[in-house]
């Protein structure tokens, strides 16, 4: 269990009296005791977090908490759905990541992009789809695909990163 | 963080640059770098894009000047579902910084962060780039801000540099920024109020702020000319109308539609749209209006309006077209061209509010309402529009329907009618 200079870090507190005051709440809420030299130690509701609607073998019931909290698939697949954007796949340059022509991609406008990610690039002749590589200090844009060649994207030309790939069957 | 001194409070104004020509940009990679117009199907313009402004083009000029100062300038028809998509990213990504957010405009918001520092280990200035940042980068348009103690400095602030301009007026450079701002581009202070303060030698917004408060007394300048003067003085008084939740004073519907006519049915059947959609909105927040008043523009530009008040609070759009009908004739004349219409409900109030009439016209009343309930219903689960009144018939069958197809599906339709799109702006194909 954290010390009081810890919980000063962890709860970004400037003043140890306000640490001591969130270690007085650990042990009225039952989470924490004290032992003989103040230390805190761990109490038995530390290790009793309730879990809702836990799925055993056969069939449960899950909580009404659960029924009543729902997602929608477009909030699962957003995480940061303000900069989301979505593109139809033509082509099969990433074939080998499962990226089929045809395939829906939703992508988020970032700057925040890293070697490995599939990342989007607006070039002379609109929008690619590749893995962001890089060798040595020169990032470059890789097909999954043999037959395409390497890019080396120019500055801002990387718009957004890929955050999700769908496919729609059947009848539109 | 020693630049709290400077803003007792820390208002941001974002003002999207160029919003609905970058949203076009934005939307269709194909259109950027080049000059954009929109507004085609009003044949006139709403917003232009930096190239377009570039070469010359203004707000205001007739499509045939735009044209040839930019022969070849793109005019497209005005997709604002998109521009309202953009807006309402706008305005949640400024809501993850504060929740003191006004949507002011489609193109505007003003946010509060004073005394949010501590939270985002950040000064004002820091705080209000950082938004900035995030605004475009996470749409791909550019914003003009400014940071200043009162809504009406961050306006000022926003406009100073163009486009994607930052600009912090703290109150103790106020007057530095202020001397060489005509006093017309004060908001609030245009037209006529700012033709008087320079007929009384008042020209900067300096030489407005350096007046005393007798002064204003003097000459008659009352409470929002003087609320103007404490904001641009760094006193906060206009308070930031946050919240989506607050009720409209008055609706407005206007349609302008090109070519003119004086077709005297036609205008009817516009006037009768914009009473309709005036009409939905004013359902949706659960008012009805009291009064109105219609326009007709001419191809002149003059406009020609009647006010009249309603004989009951109504929601439902035949009892006000048969009111305005009656009265078309004081405003429109057989062989004019008229190139706009538009209609503005007032006098709102609340639904429950309204007290039953004696005579029994209740009764009447009421069916109606429940069947435009059932149209609004309709249209809610079908499309905007799938049902509409046979008045108004002509106006969704002109030269704009034939405009808006040239618009590439720019999201993907979701409903059984197609009549509805993703939320998600779909920006085309990736190789």
């Amino acid at each position: 269990m954290p010390n009081i200079t810890e919980l000063m870090d962890l709860f970004n507190l400037s003043s140890r009296s306000s640490a001591f005051y969130a270690s007085e709440r650990l042990v009225a809420e039952g989470y924490a005791n004290k032992d003989r030299t103040g230390k805190l130690v761990p109490a038995p509701g530390l290790f009793s977090v309730p879990r809702v609607g836990r799925i055993r073998a056969g069939f449960a019931a899950p909580a009404e908490e659960e029924l009543a909290d729902t997602i929608s698939i477009g909030d699962f697949l957003l995480d940061n759905p303000n900069a989301t954007y979505l593109l139809t796949v033509e082509g099969d340059s990433m074939e080998g990541a499962g990226i089929l022509p045809g395939d829906m991609i939703l992508f988020e406008r970032t700057h925040d992009t890293k070697p490995g990610d599939i990342v989007v690039a607006l070039t002379e002749d609109g929008y690619t789809l590749k893995y962001l590589r890089k060798r040595g200090a020169r990032f470059y844009l890789e097909a999954a695909n043999d037959r395409y060649p390497d890019i080396h994207p120019k500055e801002g030309q990387i718009v957004g990163k890929v955050t999700a790939t769908f496919r729609k069957y059947g009848a539109r | 963080m020693a630049h709290g001194d400077g803003f007792p409070r820390a208002i941001v104004h974002f003002d999207g640059d160029s919003f609905f020509a970058s949203v076009e940009q934005a939307k269709d990679w194909r259109l950027k770098g080049k000059p954009v117009v929109t507004g085609g199907e009003r044949g006139a313009v709403t917003s232009l894009s930096i190239e377009a402004k570039r070469l010359g083009a203004q707000r205001g000029m007739p499509m045939q000047e735009i044209r040839r100062l930019c022969p070849d300038v793109i005019v497209l028809a005005g997709d604002y579902t998109a521009y309202s998509i953009y807006a309402r990213r706008m305005y949640a990504i400024a809501r993850t910084f504060t929740d003191a957010i006004e949507e002011y405009s489609i193109d505007e918001c003003f946010a509060d962060i004073t005394g949010l520092e501590a939270v985002h280990g950040m000064s004002y200035e820091g705080i209000a780039r950082r938004i900035k940042d995030t605004l475009e980068e996470s749409l791909g348009i550019t914003f003009g801000v400014g940071l200043a103690p009162s809504k009406t400095l961050a306006k000022v602030a926003s406009k100073r540099h163009k486009p994607a301009g930052f600009t912090a007026i703290p109150k103790d450079r106020i007057d530095a920024y202020l001397a060489d701002t005509e006093i017309y581009d004060i908001w609030g202070l245009g037209g006529a109020l700012s033709g008087r303060l320079r007929s009384l030698g008042v020209y900067t917004a300096l030489d407005f702020i350096q007046k005393e408060d007798a002064w204003l007394r003097e000459h008659g300048f009352a409470k929002p000319v003087r609320d103007t003067w404490l904001e641009l003085r760094g006193y906060p008084v206009l308070p930031l109308g946050s919240g989506r939740g607050r009720l409209p004073h008055s609706v407005m519907k206007t349609r302008t539609f090109a070519p003119p006519t004086s077709d005297r049915s036609f205008i009817l059947s516009q006037l009768s749209k914009n009473v309709e959609a005036a009409c939905a909105k004013v359902r949706r927040s659960g008012m009805q209006a009291t009064a109105l008043s219609f326009y007709l523009k001419t191809q002149e530009f003059t406009y020609h309006g009647v006010q009249l008040d309603l004989p009951a609070a109504l929601d439902t759009p035949p009892e006000i077209l048969r009111a305005i009908s009656a009265r078309l004739a004081e405003v429109y004349a057989p062989g004019v061209l008229y190139r706009a219409t538009g209609v503005t409900l007032r006098g709102l109030v609340t639904t429950g509010s309204v007290t039953p009439d004696l005579f029994g016209q209740y009764e009447a009343v009421e069916d109606k309402r429940s069947a435009f309930r059932a149209l609004d219903q309709v249209n809610r689960k079908w499309g905007r529009n799938t049902v509409f009144l046979g008045s108004s018939m002509r106006a969704f069958t002109t030269r704009d329907a034939a405009y808006r197809k040239q618009v590439e599906h720019p999201f993907l339709s979701a409903d059984p009618q197609k009549k509805r799109v993703l939320n998600i702006p779909y920006l085309g194909v990736a190789r």
